[in-house]
């Protein structure tokens, strides 16, 4: 799998999979107040030929738009031919967005990890992918559980795929890849994700990922990166993944963690905590002490959020976390005094 | 978008060959029971995704047809509805064993012991718990459950509990069975929570008229905070500072509206909770607290025009019964909104206090707790 410290070194490109202009224009606001020259959104797959008007700063720009997945031969192109970019010896990293809707998202998918069987990646590709793709991130909810199971046998570990649900990936200054941290630019400037930090943020929820950004921005700090699992019950990039690439990133000091209700994936943190493969500051919230409210735990907005058992209750899982030795925070409130407190 | 339960007999239908079960309501007569069953010795219980059947006496075993409608009266007047007969399957108490799967990241979680029945509550330690395929099947039940795993795939199916199951050489007769499906795969009907007030009745079928997502469950309605929230992480973490901050018994509801809902929408659900609100029997203070995160797209001024008209609707009553907002939300059209809010709340003199991204999530609640203290 891509480390982050390989997306800030490296050019990042993405390919978009459906038509959704605000999300794909605050990428393009983001490429443009990080300081680049040009932005990052290489294609757009619409159904259509022809070009989409998009904005970069105050000048208009026309980004192709595509019938069907283009091949893998041209996709490499896509890859180098970016105005500006030819003869640089800058590595250039191939990304996909997907916001086609959860019914499509499992066939697209695997369509874009295995471009054209008879077309094998060229040698341009990095070592580390099965296709030309280094990873991308999935937008819709509703994908059934056992689309997603396929989809991480897809990935098989290779691939950094944030989702499904998932508003997606940011590396301050190097790359946005969905809604994550806000979709005008406004929202852009208010949370400083185009300035490199130190502190990681991964939560399940999309509204919480862009929460925790605000709040650690509001203490002083800046991002090493951010990403959003999404809320269903089987994310394809898991917690402890995102875990070991934060070990991974020399940048990445502090983690602030939002977890709830719901599912085993924090086990698997004090997993790597006991195993010794962590060793970062975490602060982590897990919402969902709500449910000991209700006779029998109810289901609540996110697809994961319910505990069948007393292991996936949130209390449960706050116990688990803090005898492992992560900070772990008894109200919302004593995780923003937490965070605020942070050098 | 989660996993539902669905009916013991559509689990059964869907994954026992050959099965035999007739699904009963209250107005199945013996006669036609009689046509389905030559056999006299049947058991029939209430077949709505309940726990705990046979404690709370929904289950009888070795019942006649003509019995069955005389039992399901008595249910039905206890506010059951659906109900499946069997014909009973003699074995003796010690052969009921517990056998239980459930879809983890890894391929199945599969749960099994001798000691079934009701007595695997009492002996949960006996119970061996294996994930497949790291880990080899029970030899019991192996070849049963190669030919299920295709079938459970299929069928979106995430959970099933078989208790009790016997055991009978290569055969496995499950002769109860709790089963979920993962809704976003399985496209037939699922269970509905058995015991709902008339309110959550009432926001159950505006949520299904509409593409928007409207929740709202009741919890203690003679409580002080009622809550409007919004944002699926947000709505949680709001609802549990409630709790955490020692106030979780004036916890009144739980209610999430998401999914950009229209003006309308917005409205009737509104309408509806305040309603409820306004026949709480709670004497002091009151807060109602519209809260979420910042939305992605959700466009705060729409959201917010559908709650102002309901609220000033019952701006006399909500007065009179002592009720304060306290609002908190971001997002697309994010000032707008929260000016239009502010000069109703203020003008109807219902104004707890307004925020919007830049001021923590769980300000309001800090705040409801000093205005209820």
């Amino acid at each position: 799998m891509i480390s982050i410290a390989d997306i800030r070194s490296s050019q990042n490109k993405i390919l978009v999979l459906g038509n959704h202009e605000p999300i794909i224009q605050s990428i393009l606001d983001f490429d443009y107040l990080s300081g680049k020259i040009e932005g990052s959104v290489v294609g757009i797959i619409t159904g259509r030929r022809g070009f989409a008007k998009l904005f970069f700063g105050n000048h208009e720009i026309l980004i192709p738009t595509h019938v069907a997945l283009p091949k893998s031969s041209d996709l490499s192109a896509l890859r180098s031919t970016s105005e500006g970019e030819i003869g640089t010896s800058e590595a250039t990293n191939l990304w996909f967005l997907n916001l086609l809707s959860g019914r499509r998202t499992l066939s697209s998918t695997l369509e874009l990890l295995s471009p054209n069987s008879s077309e094998p990646c060229t040698s341009e590709c990095s070592e580390l992918c099965d296709s030309c793709f280094v990873g991308g991130a999935l937008f819709a909810e509703n994908v059934p559980e056992l689309h997603s199971l396929k989809l991480i046998e897809a990935s098989n570990e290779k691939s950094l795929i944030v989702g499904p649900a998932s508003v997606g990936l940011i590396v301050p200054g190097a790359m946005k890849l969905g809604p994550i941290g806000g979709i005008t630019p406004d929202q852009i400037r208010g949370c400083f994700i185009t300035e490199p930090g130190d502190v990681a943020v991964f939560s399940a929820s999309g509204g919480m990922t862009n929460e925790l950004i605000n709040i650690a921005s509001q203490s002083g700090h800046r991002l090493s990166f951010a990403l959003s699992f999404g809320g269903d019950r089987f994310p394809v990039l898991s917690p402890r993944e995102a875990f070991l690439l934060a070990e991974a990133d020399p940048q990445t000091k502090t983690v602030l963690y939002y977890g709830e209700l719901g599912g085993e994936d924090e086990y698997e943190l004090v997993k790597l905590k006991e195993e010794g493969k962590f060793s970062k500051n975490v602060i982590a919230h897990i919402a969902g002490t709500v449910a000991g409210l209700f006779p029998e735990s109810p289901q609540f907005g996110h697809a994961k959020a319910k505990a069948d058992k007393e292991r996936t209750t949130a209390p449960s899982k706050r116990e688990a976390l803090k005898s492992a030795g992560f900070k772990v925070s008894n109200s919302f409130e004593q995780f923003i005094n937490l965070v605020n407190k942070l050098k | 978008m989660s996993r539902l339960k669905i009916s013991e007999y559509n689990a059964k239908k869907l994954l026992l060959p050959n099965y035999l079960g007739f699904p009963a309501t209250l107005k199945t007569t013996s006669k036609e029971i009689e046509l389905v069953f030559t056999n006299t010795n049947l058991v029939v219980k209430v077949d709505q995704g309940i726990k705990k059947r046979g404690k709370q006496g929904l289950v009888k075993v070795n019942v006649t047809a003509g019995d069955i409608p005389d039992i399901i009266a008595g249910w039905s007047k206890l506010g059951w509805n659906n109900f499946l007969i069997e014909p009973v399957i003699e074995h003796a108490s010690d052969a009921e064993h517990y056998l239980a799967l459930e879809r983890v990241r890894e391929g199945w979680q599969v749960s099994y012991s001798e000691k079934g029945g009701v007595e695997v509550e009492s002996s949960w330690d006996l119970v061996k718990v294996i994930t497949y395929p790291k880990n080899a099947l029970p030899k019991e039940t192996k070849n049963f459950l190669l030919d299920l795993f295709p079938l459970l795939d299929k069928n979106h199916i995430a959970f099933l509990e078989m208790n009790p199951v016997l055991v009978r050489g290569e055969k496995i007769i499950p002769l109860d069975m709790a089963c979920e499906v993962d809704s976003a795969g399985y496209p037939f009907e699922t269970i509905a929570p058995s015991t709902l007030q008339e309110s959550e009745k009432m926001v159950m079928e505006l949520d299904d008229s509409t593409p928007a997502s409207l929740k709202f469950k009741l919890l203690n309605p003679d409580s002080s905070i009622w809550v409007f929230l919004s944002g699926g992480g947000a709505s949680l973490v709001i609802a549990d500072e409630v709790a955490d901050q020692g106030m979780g018994k004036e916890l009144a509801n739980y209610g999430e509206y998401s999914g950009a809902p229209t003006d309308e929408d917005v409205y009737s659900y509104t309408k509806i909770i305040l309603n409820q609100l306004l026949l709480s029997k709670n004497k002091g203070r009151m807060a109602i607290i519209i809260a979420g995160g910042v939305a992605n797209f959700t466009d705060v001024v729409k959201t917010f025009r559908g709650l102002i008209r309901a609220l000033d609707d019952k701006k006399d009553e909500l007065g009179k019964a002592k009720v304060k907002v306290f609002v908190r939300r971001g997002g697309p059209n994010e000032e707008k909104g929260l000016k239009l809010m502010s000069d109703f709340l203020s003008h109807s003199k219902l104004l707890g206090s307004v925020h919007g991204h830049a001021d923590p999530l769980t300000v309001v609640v800090r705040e409801v707790k000093e205005y209820l203290s």
